[in-house]
């Protein structure tokens, strides 16, 4: 389904005004995987690790330097951000419609796939669709790329720390939407957090990621029941229990 | 236990809309008083209300802040001003936001010396000394500026500026959001160790049962401005009464989990 | 509301209403030369004076009110025009795009503006249309860098990369998504250069490189008054508080702007 070989992509950072002092920055070095279809793939890293230029990699944003991706079918994305991941000038109709706009669908057929992919998020409120992002709460955004994403039906969607910015109770109902969602509609995912617990919830397969490069790849309950590498390790004993 | 704080039957109006309703909240020397709560629950506004900080719109109804046998509402806001910073201080979610990016960490938190105490430049160097190897920083990294450290260094930055003038109470309104989860770890280490060897008591803010377990001696929880549950950690995690902390403690993943889905509704 | 956007807006209306309906306000054809009436002070009959030729200066104003309101307003759109496509294209595409477009807004920087507008227009012939057109020409620098500077922001939001996701087109995406996050800058840019572009005009007119005479402008009021300042002082005085008014409006009413329409100022007021 999915085909990620060797990608590499590295950005040169200058420091000074005056001083020719570059340093090249190794942002994801060399990153190989695959993922199955309706599986989920989960990518645990700490911040810096060069997570989410490897999303941006697969989806098209960023040009890797090397190394290549294949897509089988369309692709879509969710943000971390819900605040900044939604035009604020745009209504909820315009946001999640946009993709079929642009592809010329008529009025009707927009706004009754528009009604369906709200519907498919729980956000199913008669006037959601004249109202403006900055109305709606961090969650309900969440929701609302989600349903964005979901509208031109992807056979697969990054999902770049989705849940790290809402607070615990949000978050596990957006986790949960994600499950639903992959069951009914065989969606395959790839689940990019900072937190270990949600990932292994999330995902068949866990890769953990560490200053550009993959440095474990197992199954997720592999990771916790029998980590390889040190990092791995420290992750997992950094968790908070309960 | 040395109770340094009490709000006492706080209730805080926005308009006619309800925000703070009847809240009883006592913090304590050497001990963590956790306030949970999901955003838009009051915990913040509490937490302000406690440092005389609400915002113009919030019409206090009743009740008071009891610090030093003084009503923090009611003294006038030189004598507040006096407290803030030094007396309880106050560290934030987002450490970026909270530093001034164009001045070095170090003279930030000279500032905070400067101000609240007479100190002589000799002794000056020695405090910051001393406050960067509490929060385990190089001294080095007080000479960068904010861009260049990373989340967990900003936010030990921002507790030494915190410690800089030996507050008794320290308020952290969610301190770790913004951080991995490694770096939450280490932080919240350092806390209640340096706690451990200055007594201070801490109000700390979160709506993350995990991180009460790790944090917490006393733990309210809010809903809508009310406190639905209080008690010792160990209570209120192992036998939670009220539904809603239920409910929190229930969201919280782990690792291992079983669960395939959240016991929640939608 | 804010204030200063109330009294600019009051004021802007004002002339606004002048110039549409000047027919019917002016007192007196502006043109009307009458030997028997010159340099009259203000009186009921002649609400600002008359000038040296006999001509009612209140209606010679209300005329003039026109070409300077025009002038402004034209000019900006031209320099709103280029300035925001040359400049979303620089901001959005960086790279070479961005490198030519912005050595070309160096250049623009190089010359300075007011004497490159008089040599224009001293090669063109001087004419209120090559007025507003070369005013808009050579105004659009700064209008330019800003538009650039807020699409190089924008484009890295990731409103934007989600859209370049769902494979919406750049055209697409720098019309729809970014610029009408952008506009909040250039609104308060463009009210104060419509104050800028109505003094350059003036200054034309008085040096007779703008509205021809017998033709008014206030511009060319002023001048045909500044050799009877001693004691015709309306026909300096009256022209040169127009013209002061006006720009001060769009001044004021550019800062409102900026004010209301800048969170980090918002803030701060609170």
């Amino acid at each position: 389904m999915v085909e990620v070989d060797s990608i590499k992509k590295y950005f040169v950072k200058r420091n000074g005004f005056f001083t020719r002092d570059e340093k090249v920055v190794k942002a994801v070095d060399g990153v190989s995987f695959s993922i199955k279809k309706g599986e989920t793939f989960g990518l645990a890293g700490g911040s810096g690790c060069g997570k989410s230029t490897l999303a941006k990699l697969i989806t098209g944003i960023l040009k890797p330097d090397e190394g290549t991706v294949s897509l089988n079918g369309a692709v879509d994305i969710v943000f971390q951000d819900p605040f900044g991941s939604l035009n604020p000038r745009m209504t909820i109709q315009e946001i999640v419609g946009e993709a079929l706009y642009i592809r010329g669908k008529d009025k009707e057929e927009i706004e009754k796939r528009v009604r369906d992919s709200l519907r498919m998020v729980k956000l199913s409120d008669s006037n959601t669709l004249t109202k403006y992002p900055h109305q709606f709460s961090g969650g309900e955004r969440q929701r609302i790329a989600i349903a964005r994403a979901l509208i031109h039906r992807p056979e697969f969607i990054v999902l770049d720390e989705p849940v790290s910015s809402l607070d615990v109770s949000i978050q596990a109902g957006i986790l949960n939407l994600l499950k639903d969602l992959q069951q009914e509609h065989s969606i395959t995912y790839l689940f990019i957090s900072h937190d270990l617990r949600v990932v292994e919830f999330m995902s068949d397969v866990v890769g953990i990621m560490k200053e550009g490069s993959l440095v474990e790849v197992a199954s997720a309950k592999d990771i916790y029941n029998s980590p390889k590498h040190e990092y791995t390790r420290h992750l997992i004993a950094s968790i908070p229990t309960i | 236990m040395d109770k340094l704080l009490e709000i006492k039957d706080l209730t805080v109006n926005f308009g006619e809309k309800c925000v703070i309703d009847n809240v009883n909240v006592s913090i304590f020397a050497g001990r963590v008083t956790a306030l949970v709560g999901e955003s838009g629950s009051g915990k913040t506004l509490t937490a302000l209300a406690s440092l005389n900080l609400l915002p113009e719109a919030a019409l206090i109804k009743k009740g008071e802040v009891l610090f030093r046998g003084q009503d923090m509402l009611k003294i006038s806001e030189t004598e507040i001003r006096k407290i803030r910073g030094k007396d309880i201080s106050m560290v934030f979610q987002e450490p970026f936001t909270a530093l001034n990016p164009v001045m070095r960490v170090r003279d930030q938190i000279k500032e905070m010396l400067v101000i609240h105490k007479n100190i002589k430049k000799d002794e000056l160097d020695l405090r910051l000394k001393e406050l960067f190897s509490i929060v385990k920083l190089s001294e080095d990294t007080g000479f960068r500026y904010p861009h260049e450290l990373s989340g967990g260094m900003c936010q030990r930055v921002m507790i030494a500026m915190a410690l800089s003038c030996n507050p008794d109470i320290l308020i952290m309104d969610e301190p770790t959001t913004a951080l991995d989860v490694p770096v939450q770890k280490e932080i919240l280490d350092l806390v209640r160790q340096i706690q451990e060897e200055n007594n201070f008591g801490i109000l700390f803010i979160t709506h993350d049962f995990s991180v009460v377990n790790l944090m917490a001696d006393d733990v309210h929880v809010m809903k809508e401005g009310i406190i639905v549950e209080s008690g010792e950690k160990q209570d209120v995690l192992s036998a939670p009464k009220h539904e809603y902390t239920r409910h929190l403690i229930d969201c919280i993943p782990r690792l291992g989990d079983e669960r395939k889905r959240f016991p929640i509704q939608d | 509301m804010n204030k200063r956007i109330i009294f600019g807006l009051v004021v802007i209306l004002g002339m606004m209403i002048i110039a549409l309906f000047a027919p019917f306000i002016a007192q007196q054809d502006p043109l009307e030369i009458n030997h028997d009436a010159r340099l009259e002070p203000p009186s009921i009959n002649h609400l600002f004076g008359t000038d040296n030729l006999g001509r009612d200066t209140f209606s010679r104003m209300v005329y003039g009110s026109r070409i300077s309101l025009s002038v402004g307003f034209i000019a900006v759109l031209i320099s709103l025009g280029i300035g925001i496509s040359l400049g979303g294209l620089s901001g959005y595409y960086g790279g070479k795009v961005d490198g030519v477009i912005m050595r070309l807004v160096e250049i623009m920087y190089c010359f300075p503006t007011f004497f490159l507008i008089m040599m224009i227009i001293t090669f063109l012939g001087p004419s209120i249309v090559n007025v507003m057109i070369v005013i808009g020409l050579t105004s659009w620098a700064g209008l330019c860098r800003l538009v650039r500077a807020e699409f190089l922001t924008l484009r890295e939001r990731d409103f934007v990369h989600s859209a370049k996701v769902q494979g919406v087109s750049d055209m697409r995406i720098m019309f729809r998504h970014i610029l009408p996050n952008a506009m909040a800058p250039v609104y308060v840019s463009a009210t104060l250069s419509i104050g800028g572009a109505i003094l350059i005009e003036s200054a034309l007119s008085f040096l007779g490189l703008g509205v021809q005479i017998p033709n008014p402008s206030w511009g060319n009021i002023l001048t045909s008054g500044k050799n009877y300042m001693d004691y015709a002082w309306w026909l300096t005085v009256f022209p040169g508080f127009a013209i002061l008014f006006t720009v001060l409006s769009f001044n004021l009413i550019g800062e409102g702007l900026r004010e209301v329409l800048d969170p980090k100022l918002r803030e701060k007021r609170r």
